[in-house]
């Protein structure tokens, strides 16, 4: 059940495009938690992150991001959002200094020293035009162009794939840090379920565009006493497969 | 906002100013040079002309490559913002490139004085008017089909134009009346500069705001998949 207090409220969210249908998805995410968008390839994670931030249109259902519609007030939404991709784009010929000026132009609560404080702790070099830096260091970047105005929801779409285990774990660290508060909240789909373990308090899983759980990584783990999460994972996903082959 | 957007959008381009604007300055003397005063007040338009549609299409080709448009959409950037940023950048550098044309032009004595005095505020108001309806056209396109789109719908259009003019001046006869029609709208734009210069300046403005609500439209459907 949604309260008021929830930061992000997916309801019967549904969009159908050539033979891929994401079919009417319902998830909440509240304050204070780290959310894992978990499904395999094609389940419809990226789907929905990008209909959350409007970079897709809905057909049917709902979006609400701190209890504003995700298509009326889209500006108001994305003035407290951050968001990081699975390809980080940036502009390639901005170095790491011009990107914070740009950003402070379209964010009215970006912290520049917040911002800063990122880039030195990730490593990322200042002065390097973003096209030239290696694909560790431009995620990096991204997470902290992503975070530099202490957004109330983070956005990641498989934030960690293709990156080496350093890297991995501070961006995990990253993650955690945010919702550390208590007042924010992180979704990242991924599916890597090692991150997810390691930085993730509640679990959507997705299977062909539907979803086949969702609640906290305790709960779903404590209805399957003994096994891991990955197990669990494949167990689920292979039953919602064998339910829709018969079904249909 | 708008404003600081549009100037570091035209900051990112400083490159090609820093190409473009010194060929512009250097085309007049040397055409003069070359082929008389007459040949190069044509020209400078002419040269500036090709200039902003350059521009164009090198902005747009940056942002196919480096995904501005999802990179923007991301950010707390309306699509109306994002399309009044591109119209404006590219409305501010084709007018420094017809400023910095029409400077080089008039200060060399030769060709000001191939241009009698009376109708520089037309030339310039035309060649003005040309630039910005090409871009009006380009944008509208460019936001409707991306830049793919647009350079291939370009060469359609140009290969069509390009066999349309070689049958007209083939056939000889229809040119005529359409070189009459131009020389009668120039006579009249030169007898009465007033009225012309209204007249080219609305009709240029009606069409770029017609284009830029067309293109903020077709930007605000657009998804990104």
């Amino acid at each position: 059940m949604a309260t008021a207090d929830d930061i992000l409220v997916l309801d019967g969210v549904t969009r159908r495009f050539g033979g891929f249908l994401l079919d009417g998805i319902s998830f909440r995410l509240r304050p204070g938690s780290v959310m894992g968008l978990l499904g395999p390839n094609g389940a419809g994670k990226t789907t929905t992150i990008k209909l959350i931030l409007n970079l897709l249109h809905l057909d049917a259902g709902s979006i609400s991001v701190f209890g504003l519609d995700s298509r009326r007030d889209e500006l108001a939404i994305k003035r407290k959002l951050g968001y990081l991709g699975e390809r980080a784009i940036l502009p390639p010929q901005g170095d790491a200094l011009w990107l914070g000026r740009f950003l402070a132009v379209c964010f009215p609560e970006w912290d520049d020293r917040r911002y800063r404080h990122y880039l030195k702790r990730f490593g990322v070099p200042t002065a390097k035009p973003a096209g030239t830096l290696s694909k560790g260091t431009r995620t990096k970047l991204a997470l902290a162009a992503a975070m530099g105005h202490r957004p109330g929801l983070l956005l990641m779409d498989e934030p960690t794939t293709g990156l080496d285990p350093l890297v991995r774990h501070e961006v995990v660290e990253a993650i955690r840090e945010v919702a550390g508060d208590g007042r924010r909240a992180v979704l990242f789909s991924t599916h890597i379920v090692s991150d997810l373990e390691a930085a993730a308090d509640a679990v959507t899983i997705l299977d062909q565009g539907q979803v086949i759980a969702s609640e906290a990584k305790d709960r779903l783990l404590g209805r399957w006493p003994g096994l891991s999460l990955e197990e669990v994972f494949r167990r689920l996903v292979k039953t919602s497969s064998i339910e829709e082959e018969s079904s249909s | 906002m708008i404003a600081s957007l549009v100037l570091t959008d035209l900051f990112r381009s400083a490159k090609r100013f820093a190409v473009g604007l010194p060929m512009l300055v250097l085309v007049a003397p040397v055409v003069d040079l070359v082929m008389g005063a007459e040949v190069a007040s044509g020209m400078v338009p002419a040269f500036f002309t090709l200039l902003a549609w350059d521009h164009l299409q090198q902005t747009a080709l940056t942002e196919d490559k480096e995904q501005t448009w999802e990179f923007l959409r991301v950010l707390p950037l309306s699509p109306v913002t994002i399309v009044t940023v591109r119209f404006l950048s590219n409305g501010a550098a084709i007018l420094m490139y017809a400023l910095v044309g029409t400077l080089t032009a008039i200060s060399i004595p030769l060709v000001r004085q191939a241009v009698s005095p009376g109708d520089w505020p037309i030339f310039i108001a035309f060649t003005v008017a040309v630039s910005l309806l090409m871009m009006a056209w380009f944008n509208a396109r460019y936001y409707r089909a991306g830049y793919r789109g647009v350079m291939t719908n370009g060469a359609v259009t140009y290969v069509i134009l390009l066999v349309v003019g070689v049958a007209v001046l083939m056939a000889r006869t229809p040119v005529i009346p359409v070189i009459r029609a131009v020389t009668t709208a120039y006579h009249w734009a030169q007898a009465q500069p007033a009225p012309a210069l209204t007249a080219i300046v609305a009709s240029t403005l009606v069409l770029v705001v017609l284009s830029w609500g067309y293109s903020v439209t077709v930007f605000s459907r657009k998804e990104f998949h």
